[in-house]
């Protein structure tokens, strides 16, 4: 092991029996899916079954504590709709659910071989695209087999790639790097860690993470903050559990966040509440920032956000004197407006200026074991001319330095008009763009429904699969595979260790991109076992798989002010790793990709001030993706134990708004707007803000049947959502569109 | 020590239902509707309270009758499994005698199930 890295598991035992069960400590992720990777405890009883799941208290992560989701587990891997076996259909008999035919895993890979070869020999790989959803076992490997088959074609098929990459891309043009809010989470010790102190204050900015526990972060963890003092300022339309016990909570216009944070950086700046010896020392474009801020006064803030100017001013005062003052930020930041990546940049700037960052109970810069963005592991067999023929660069620079990911708006263009070539296929990998991510799934569906080939790898047969798939691969539930958990966030190498056999023939991602790559590419693919590659993978730690199981999780050495102490450089100088080594509040990497260097604000698109024509006639604004407890995005709809706490899409709808509309809670109706319409159960509570609706995404109707697509088609909401990005191509308006209702009746 | 009574502590609780899971993997109820330990809401509206607006949008884990405390199947110490993974750390399991003393805020109910 690599000098530094904390063995946790040193010492504990990593498998016993308890009468006539079997307990193995390792780690859940994938399939299902999740952000986290919590260490469990699994038991097992004579024949193999997984009979009962309890959080792992020796690790550091989740401490014992564990989401509903795991707690299903036992049902989950019983669930009669798990797809068992390889399937292959004609290519004209797509969406139809009786033409499938069971086949064996050599045929169905073989078909799927044959296909990519000859795509890449008439056209070339680029012409294969790569799908994959979030939180899943794939990114890496799905990534990997692309490049290595000389595809830079992968995308997630969200308008904008608006799942973190907005916040990310544009933290790489400021920062030169990323920061995670300080939860103590990077230290085996946690909160008795000597260096760590909770914040005084957590800003929560668009985030309900105690139902998501999004992107590496446990939402228990802070409640542990409240606990030890920390005190919240919830910035969220909605009113969430979050935001009823916070000391502040700012109940904002939807799509105006990036207002706010420049209304915030006005009046710390000229009430004189910024850290002057960070931003003398440590920054670039402050100047600059305090001229693009000045407009925005704390009445014309208040005016745009909907708020009380006095609200403003008493929350940038306290998270100004905060110290320290943490910050957590959720998808609302990428996808509540067009114009997200301006938007996160003037929000990194309220806690750049007050001198939060790299600092403790702050906003750290975690350690990585695997790059999380950018060239590395993944991207690396890719030729300088592969990453010039992906899709969305010549549009948008920053998808050919800032990510991994080709343009889902550019992409959705080319298919439509062939320009600038004609794509032919696709690989979409645990992931169901037409039921869950993409924005206008209708407009989706037909640009993707003529390419020449599709295969679909997944725990079910989903909507996408039924309505495109050629070949279907099934993947399996993580007690029935080996793997490694790095997941996102602040790393660490957690390993997942096989206590099951798999149902039916299911295999795991990681397995089925090893087998089809051996085929397509063997050169790149000289692994012998799939545990082999995991080897590989986390090499970093100078730890084999096998040696994992004693050792695991391991957390990589971690320091504060990484910055002061030249930590963060290639060149190991002091600062940060960008341009000119100081945090570029105004961005030289934006600049020369002939973005605006600074943040700004743009009125959300559509909207009440865009666009007051459409909002005459759909006079409610609608947030969409509200999280609910028991799902992960598009799954877990068919476990009972879990369906039951969740059963039917909701649109909230405040009492007010209910009464205006008479409609009443329980009802069903349509939300509708220009473009689209999906059928809800009405919520009437006052969880909505008056005048918005939020609604829930990714529902279908497991029961409703494959004939039917499981009635995606009436239930999406993302038939409400157009496809468009901003200037970066990164960004979308998923949480602050147009919307009305009608009373429902059949058609 | 006699377990006959939990804390359930409405401070914390944030409704994740995680302990009506572990229960119902824990005993095997012949129903998902069925369950030793069900959430209960409290909200959600708003109210002044000395010039400031104020929520009540609070969450119990309450017992119900079917709660058997995990009779026979802990160790000495071990606390139920619908407690040890609540994120909220809102559940414990106990002696009414020794919690009540421990039960000191409004939002912390001692609930006897033996």
């Amino acid at each position: 092991m690599k000098e530094g890295f904390i063995p946790v598991g040193e010492g504990l035992p990593s498998q016993w029996t308890e009468g006539d069960e079997t307990i193995t400590r390792t780690t859940a992720w994938s399939a299902p899916g999740c952000h986290n990777g919590c260490g469990v405890l699994l038991h097992t009883d004579k024949e193999g079954n997984l009979t009962k799941v309890e959080g792992d208290p020796d690790c550091p992560f989740n401490e014992g504590r564990l989401c509903l989701r795991c707690l299903a587990m036992p049902q989950t891997m019983n669930d009669p709709h798990r797809a068992l076996y390889p399937l292959k259909r004609p290519r004209d008999q797509r969406g139809n659910p009786d033409a499938w035919e069971r086949t064996t895993w050599d045929d169905a890979i073989d078909i799927i071989v044959k296909n990519m070869k000859e795509i890449k020999e008439k056209y070339g790989a680029h012409t294969f695209m790569f799908n994959q959803g979030t939180g899943r076992d794939i990114t890496y490997y799905q990534t990997y087999l692309a490049s290595a088959y000389g595809s830079a074609n992968v995308l997630g098929w969200q308008a904008g790639e608006s799942c973190y990459l907005p916040r990310i891309s544009g933290m790489a043009g400021t920062l030169g790097g990323f920061f995670l809010t300080d939860y103590s989470q990077q230290f085996v010790d946690r909160y008795d860690n000597p260096d760590w102190v909770a914040p005084e204050t957590l800003v929560v900015w668009g985030a309900n993470f105690l139902n998501s526990n999004s992107d590496g972060n446990m939402g228990y963890w802070t409640i542990e903050l409240m606990k030890r003092g920390t005190k919240l300022i919830v910035i969220d339309p909605r009113l969430t559990w979050l935001s009823a016990h916070a000391e502040q909570r700012l109940r904002l216009r939807p799509g105006t966040d990036g207002a706010l944070a420049l209304g915030l950086c006005n009046y710390i700046i000229e009430n004189d509440l910024y850290d002057h010896d960070f931003v003398d020392k440590w920054t670039y474009g402050f100047d600059e920032l305090k001229e693009v801020c000045k407009p925005y006064t704390l009445e014309k803030t208040a005016e745009i956000c909907w708020l009380d100017p006095d609200d403003i001013a008493r929350a940038a005062r306290t998270i100004a004197t905060s110290k320290p003052c943490a910050m957590q930020w959720g998808l609302a930041v990428d996808c509540n407006n067009d114009e997200a990546v301006p938007q996160a940049h003037a929000i990194q700037c309220v806690f750049i200026i007050t001198g939060q960052i790299d600092n403790p109970g702050g906003n750290f810069l975690p350690v990585d074991i695997q790059t999380y963005e950018g060239p590395g592991f993944s991207t690396g067999l890719l030729t300088e001319e592969d990453r010039n023929l992906k899709i969305g660069v010549d549009r948008f620079p920053m998808y050919k330095y800032g990510s991994t990911a080709a343009s889902g708006d550019a992409m959705l263009e080319c298919l439509e008009t062939g320009e600038p070539y004609q794509m032919h296929g696709a690989w979409i990998q645990s992931a169901s763009p037409l039921v869950c991510c993409a924005n206008d799934p209708d407009r989706v569906y037909n640009a993707m429904k003529d390419l020449d080939f599709i295969c679909m790898i997944d725990p079910y047969m989903n909507a996408t699969a039924q309505a495109l798939a050629d070949v279907f691969l099934p993947v399996c539930m993580f007690p029935e595979r080996n793997g490694i958990a790095l997941t996102t966030g602040s790393q660490r190498a957690a390993r997942m260790t096989k206590v099951c056999e798999p149902k039916g023939e299911s295999k795991s991602d990681p397995e089925i991109v090893l087998e089809v790559g051996k085929k397509l590419c063997p050169e790149h693919f000289q692994w012998e076992t799939v545990e082999d590659l995991f080897t590989d993978f986390i090499e970093t730690t100078g730890v084999t798989f096998e040696e994992l199981e004693d050792l695991q999780p391991i957390y990589p050495p971690f320091e504060y002010y990484k910055h002061e102490k030249g930590l963060l450089r290639p060149d190991g100088q002091p600062g940060f790793n960008t341009q000119t080594g100081r945090i570029e509040i105004y961005s030289t990497m934006f600049q020369s990709m002939g973005l605006d260097p600074l943040p700004y604000f743009e009125e959300p698109v559509p909207g009440p001030v865009s666009d007051p024509e459409k909002f005459e006639k759909y006079p409610y604004i609608l947030i969409t993706g509200t999280r609910r407890p028991a799902f992960f995005h598009s799954e877990h709809r068919t476990i009972p134990g879990l369906r039951r706490v969740n059963p039917d899409p909701l649109v909230e709808i405040h009492p007010d708004d209910a009464k205006d509309l008479d409609v009443h809670d329980g009802e069903w109706v349509w939300l509708t707007n220009y473009q689209g319409r999906c059928k809800r159960k009405v919520s009437v509570s006052k969880e909505a803000l008056k005048g918005v609706f939020t609604a829930d995404h990714a529902w279908y109707y497991p029961e409703a049947g494959p004939e039917n697509l499981y009635d995606v088609r009436e239930l999406n909401v993302n038939n409400l959502i157009p496809y468009t990005t901003g200037k970066s191509g990164f960004g979308t308006n998923m949480k602050a569109n147009l919307c009305t209702i009608e009373k429902f009746k059949e058609d | 020590m006699k377990n006959n009574a939990f804390v359930i502590d409405g401070n914390w609780c944030y409704g994740c239902h995680a302990c009506e899971l572990a229960c119902q993997m824990e005993r095997q109820f012949p129903s998902v509707d069925q369950m030793g330990i069900q959430v209960a809401k409290l909200g959600v509206w708003d109210y002044e309270q000395d010039g400031e607006e104020k929520w009540q949008d609070t969450f119990f884990a309450i017992p119900t009758d079917q709660c058997n405390s995990c009779a026979g199947t802990l160790k000495e110490g071990q606390q139920p499994v619908c407690a040890t993974v609540c994120g909220a750390q809102a559940l414990k399991l106990g002696d009414y005698d020794e919690l009540i003393k421990e039960a000191d805020t409004r939002r912390q109910m001692v609930v006897r199930i033996a």
